[in-house]
């Protein structure tokens, strides 16, 4: 459709649906040969089910199309191909040169009827494909008033127009009929043609419906974001047709996807304003705000979204709706087990909430909520430093309901869940496992499919192969474009990864694109601070970033954060920062703290990684022989399921723990009860490690040569 | 910056009260010109608003007197000053956007015969406009064709002194004459202010119109054509009349007189199309109406007869509906077009849609004699016999001359099986189309039916004289002929196959 088109719209009946009853009458009453019979009935067939096409092919496309579907000679050559013109589509062509007035057009209509209406033995059913297509179009063409059949003309006369002059150029000879633009049946024809037409394209309703209505569905089944030939498509029928309120829904989901909050919210107003048909019918009402719940949760305006859901609740009483209320209630939930509070008894009531859901869907057998809720339940667990056996056992039952569950975004949260947790208690190799589950699956949303890479790419770094985080990382930028959430989660992942290989240039240059975007973001606004608390350290800032962690522990240590179990990885570096810059002994009360909130959160990677630094605070305090135990104590179930960076440093401490006795034994004019090698074997140890990770290089150097000047 | 005649507009600081007015003066009419009434309305208005002293004295308005073109030394000679002309300037102007009671309003004190006349034409409009708005549905049940227009009488009794008075030109005489019409509908007179008006000003069309309106026969035309001086105005009358009363043979001998000289004028072409379409010569009328299409494309004026034609000819539903096509994209709102669209549908046995077609075009001109004839026929197809009647009276009212409603009602009455009732309307009928045999035919069969032979055969003869008779009804009527002389009167029967 150009530019210089008027585009008009009309409920059913467009040059194509012409064109598909000419074919119509063709196979009925032209005598074509008896093999095209069955081609063209199931090229109609194919052509009238499909709903989903749009726009309608022109007549040149719909020529073709009938061309290669009929053509006797396939094989051959394309550029004879062309010229040979299959009879079928000669017949076509034929029928519609001869339609010239808007009264041919309707006698079409009306002449079609005939095959549905017989006295006896009708030619198409009347509940047939073919049938309803032909009744519907009859009973279109007698609604029509004459100004829309003028309308249908103009768009008839342009659709037939380009083809037929054009097949009118090329060897006439080889056709039945021609059709030159200069001659008319009459004067008033001519007239009418010169004077009275205009470009014309028509845009059927119920097509752009049904167009619609199928990107929907994409969209549900593939998640994402359009690509941007359906999105003009879809722009087309929302220029023409602004009260299809499908258009608004998909314009809304895009929005909510790309992250435009502003974009998102419009046009979910818009949607809901045209939503209801029946205005008699209040039931949609609590659903459109389900939807502004959704809209909020996910942009992070949670007062928007509590106002919404507790008038969304209100009216699924008021109509009665169980379901809506589930869904709300699970949502309030969502919501308050987000929001920071100041009283233990808020806390409670939260767990009776969920409690009361869990019981509530398990009576209306809705599944996704009783899984929704036990995940809740395993979250809070978690939060709450429960016993990792309560917590697996809420995982357990919610990975059972969601084997029946249809929501499959419910399984891979669950498994994503079963990858945090697996992490958090230290066991990579089994985060891994429900991380790559999570990956290799196709319908996974490209939300949780990030989320999944970026487990992944943090358990590579954490043994230091770091060109396959960085390879995993590349592998997943294709699958999530476009998705703003998605995007920030990698970016952040990335800027952690290029922290840990210690690539100052690009953290820079990253630094400054993720302040700004993940302000609005809480969960990842703290990620980002924490990333930004490490590379300050490293570019030896330590005060910036020790402000920054300060901050960090107390917004995550308020009483019913979700963060509390974090606080320990803050308190963890406070302490390795004023381990490295100030005096150790200073550090010793960040190291403790640590080790208290992981012990209580079974958060093992910080509770061990606490213990090493514990043991490189002792040695400071001359206690080598109690750090040199502390470290021997925990460096099996190191070296057995944690990080290869954890077990460098563990090394590197316990070949300092080593020396720390033999200096103790040089001063005391004692035996050396250790002998060189033993400190050798723990630092060639770390020495793989830390050259992996080019952690505190210049330090190790000062050992190494250290030992080696005290060995001489 | 400068405008159009090179002169840069002056500040708002140095601009005089009086170069205003002037400005704003012609401001009024070049925009009225172009079509920009809203604009025409401001300047007006705006120029309303300043004081009289600052609208300048007389002298000085004469020297600006080159700037309206309308403007006569009739008009210097009787005091028209500025503020009277400014206010004519600002009646016209809410006139021309349909507001007529302000337009009336404005002009309330206005002495002129310009400004009297717009004055009586507002409110005369205003009235025919509310006069439209409370007759509401068409033949629905609140339908009231003898709504009134309530202006009439203080309208009427306004122009009463002023005709006492002598003050009246040829314009407000054609008004008086609307309003008296309305008033009293069977008086006398009415022609004879008409006539008055077209002597008095030679060149009002509608006058002439309304003059036609009131000729009944051609011995009256005859008597009113001796009153009225040969120009060409009178030409094109006696051409308007010739075709109103059906005497096409005349009316295309005075067409073929003034021809030569209104070569490409439609208003000829349209009467020759007419006086064949009325002569049932469909063909030729046809071909004249495609020649006034081919050089008139958007016209829609009598381009519902044309459609009446393709109609009433075989094979032309393709033409006909090129034809409504037309007519919807050049205005879809016309009574014409939806004459015309109804037409078609008629065409293809849609009577319904033809119906709702027709009344769409009475919504739009409550006068439409073609609606209402047209719409009683789909009536008839319809069975619907009451609605058909209404239909046709309506008709007959609107134009007493239209043979085609009364020969309607005759068909209607003979469907109802009320022959006294059918005889008297084609009787009507055939005075005003003497020489159509069918109207002749129909008599004959209903005298025969209630058993007035004499009557009947009298019918059956002239119809058997007419010229336009086909050869089917020849035989119909010869045959009934001889069964109505019968077997006593043979020699009249052999005269008559002799015949």
């Amino acid at each position: 459709m150009d530019s210089e088109t008027y585009i008009a719209k009309t409920s059913v009946l467009t040059p194509h649906k012409i064109s598909l009853l000419v074919l119509l009458s063709i196979y009925f009453e032209t005598a074509i040969e008896d093999e095209l019979l069955e081609t063209l009935l199931f090229f109609l067939i194919e052509k009238i089910s499909n709903e989903h096409r749009f726009p309608e092919p022109t007549l040149r496309e719909f020529c073709d199309e009938i061309h290669r579907k009929t053509c006797p000679l396939p094989k051959v050559c394309t550029e004879i191909q062309r010229e040979c013109k299959s009879s079928l589509e000669q017949a076509l062509l034929t029928h519609l040169a001869s339609m010239e007035s808007p009264h041919d057009l309707i006698e079409l209509v009306k002449d079609s009827k005939k095959l549905t209406n017989e006295e006896n033995d009708p030619p198409l059913g009347k509940y047939s494909i073919l049938g309803i297509f032909v009744r519907r179009c009859y009973i279109e063409s007698e609604k029509l008033m004459f100004d829309d059949i003028s309308r249908l003309y103009n768009a008839f006369v342009k659709y037939k127009t380009d083809k037929i002059v054009m097949f009118s150029k090329k060897g006439k000879e080889n056709m039945d009929f021609y059709y030159k633009s200069g001659e008319f049946s009459s004067i008033l024809s001519e007239v009418s043609h010169r004077y009275h037409m205009c470009k014309q394209d028509l845009i059927a309703k119920c097509d752009a419906e049904s167009f619609s209505h199928y990107i929907i569905t994409q969209l549900r089944k593939y998640g994402g974001i359009l690509p941007p030939e359906l999105e003009s498509k879809l722009r087309v029928i929302h220029k023409r047709m602004p009260e299809i309120s499908t258009i608004y829904y998909i314009d809304y989901v895009n929005c909510m996807q790309s992250g435009e909050y502003e974009g998102a919210l419009t046009n979910f107003y818009k949607y809901s304003n045209f939503c209801p048909e029946d205005v008699e019918n209040r039931n949609w009402y609590q659903y459109v705000l389900l939807n502004l719940v959704v809209l909020h949760a996910k942009f992070g305006h949670k007062e928007q979204a509590l106002l919404a859901i507790r008038e969304a609740i209100e009216m699924a009483r008021e109509n009665n709706d169980q379901e809506c209320l589930r869904f709300a209630l699970s949502w309030l939930y969502r919501l308050k087990s987000n929001e920071p509070t100041t009283t233990k008894r808020v806390d409670a009531t939260d767990q009776q909430m969920l409690d009361s859901l869990i019981s509530k869907a398990k009576q209306s057998n809705f599944i996704y909520l009783q899984s929704l809720g036990e995940l809740g339940n395993s979250q809070r667990q978690i939060q709450q430093g429960a016993s990792p056996t309560d917590v697996f056992e809420s995982l357990l039952r919610s990975s059972i309901l969601n084997m029946n569950c249809p929501f499959k975004t419910m399984r891979f949260q669950g498994q994503l869940l079963n990858a945090s947790v697996w992490q958090i208690y230290g066991n990579v190799a089994l985060s891994a496992l429900y991380s790559s589950e999570v990956i290799g699956h196709s319908d996974t949303s490209p939300e949780d499919l990030v989320t999944a890479y970026c487990q992944m790419a943090d358990l590579h770094v954490s043994y230091g192969n770091y060109e396959q985080a960085l390879k995993l990382l590349e592998e997943s930028k294709e699958k999530f474009l476009g998705i703003r959430r998605a995007a920030l989660q990698w970016v952040v992942c990335l800027e952690k990864v290029l922290y840990q290989r210690d690539e100052r240039a690009s953290i820079e240059a990253l630094e400054v694109q993720l302040r700004g975007s993940c302000q609005d973001d809480e969960v990842l606004h703290d990620d980002f601070n924490y990333n930004r608390a490490l590379y300050l350290a490293r570019i030896d800032r330590p005060d910036e970033a020790m402000n920054l962690l300060y901050e960090l522990i107390q917004k995550s240590s308020r009483l019913g954060s979700q963060n509390q179990m974090l606080v320990a990885n803050y308190y963890l570096k406070l302490a390795e920062i004023r381990i490295d810059t100030e005096d150790p002994t200073s550090a010793l009360p960040y190291v403790l703290s640590a080790l208290c909130i992981s012990e209580r959160f079974h958060h093992q990677s910080c509770y061990f990684m606490a213990k090493i630094r514990l043991a490189q605070i002792l040695l400071h305090f001359n206690l080598a022989a109690r750090a040199k135990i502390m470290i021997e104590n925990i460096m099996p179930v190191i070296l057995a399921e944690h990080t290869l960076r954890m077990q460098s440093v563990g090394h590197f401490i316990y070949a300092q723990c080593l020396l720390g006795c033999i200096t103790l034994d040089v001063k005391a004019q004692r035996e050396q009860s250790i002998p060189w090698n033993d400190v050798l074997i723990p630092l060639r140890r770390a020495q793989t490690g830390i050259i992996m990770f080019l952690l505190g290089i210049r330090k190790f150097d000062y050992v190494y040569n250290s030992l080696f000047f005290s060995l001489i | 910056m400068y405008n159009e005649t090179g002169t840069s507009p002056t500040s708002f600081e140095f601009l005089t009260l009086e170069e205003v007015g002037v400005v704003l003066r012609k401001a009024v009419i070049e925009c009225s010109e172009r079509g920009l009434y809203f604009a025409a309305k401001w300047a007006a208005e705006t120029l309303d608003g300043l004081s009289a002293s600052s609208k300048g004295s007389l002298e000085s308005a004469k020297m600006d007197m080159s700037y309206c073109s309308f403007f006569t030394q009739q008009d210097l000679s009787t005091n028209l000053d500025y503020i009277e002309h400014d206010k004519y300037l600002l009646g016209k102007s809410y006139f021309d956007v349909k507001e007529f009671d302000r337009a009336a309003f404005v002009l309330e004190r206005c002495k002129s015969s310009k400004c009297r006349f717009l004055k009586g034409y507002s409110k005369y409009m205003a009235g025919e406009k509310r006069k439209e708005e409370e007759s509401q549905d068409i033949m629905g049940p609140l339908d009231d064709s003898k709504c009134l227009n309530k202006e009439i009488q203080s309208l009427w009794e306004e122009m009463e002194t002023w005709r006492e008075e002598g003050e009246m030109d040829g314009f407000l005489i054609y008004l008086y004459g609307l309003i008296l019409k309305q008033k009293n509908p069977q008086a006398k007179n009415i022609k004879d202010i008409f006539l008055e008006s077209v002597l008095k000003y030679h060149y009002n069309w509608s006058a002439w119109l309304e003059l036609a309106n009131c000729v009944t026969n051609k011995d009256m035309m005859e008597d009113i054509l001796a009153l009225l001086p040969d120009t060409f105005m009178l030409r094109f009358f006696r051409i308007y009349l010739s075709a109103e009363l059906l005497d096409s043979t005349k009316c295309l001998e005075l067409i073929s007189e003034v021809q030569h000289k209104f070569v490409e004028n439609k208003f000829l072409q349209t009467q020759t199309a007419i006086t064949y379409y009325n002569n049932r010569d469909y063909l030729a009328a046809e071909s004249v109406f495609e020649d006034i299409i081919k050089s008139d494309p958007y016209r829609l004026d009598d381009i519902d007869l044309y459609s009446n034609i393709l109609y009433v000819l075989d094979g032309k539903s393709a033409k006909l509906s090129f034809l409504a096509h037309m007519s919807c994209h050049t205005d879809k709102f016309r009574s014409e077009t939806m004459c015309i669209v109804g037409n078609y549908y008629s065409s293809k046995g849609e009577h319904e849609k033809a119906i709702s077609y027709f009344r769409r075009a009475l919504q739009v001109n409550r006068n439409c004699l073609a609606a209402w004839t047209l719409m009683g026929h789909e009536y008839v197809e319809l069975k619907n016999t009451h609605a058909a009647v209404v239909s046709y009276k309506r008709a007959v009212e609107i134009n007493p001359k239209d043979y085609r409603a009364w020969c309607g009602l005759g068909q209607t009455y003979e469907m109802l099986k009320m022959p006294y009732y059918a005889i008297y309307y084609y009787q009507r009928s055939s005075a005003l189309r003497p020489y159509d045999a069918r109207m002749w035919l129909r008599l004959g069969a209903l005298y025969e039916q209630l058993s007035v032979p004499n009557e009947s055969i009298k019918a059956y003869n002239r119809a058997l004289q007419c010229a336009d008779i086909d050869t089917n009804s020849k035989e119909q009527a010869a045959l009934k002929l001889e069964s109505l002389y019968g077997s006593s009167d043979k020699d009249k029967v052999t005269e008559h196959y002799s015949e």
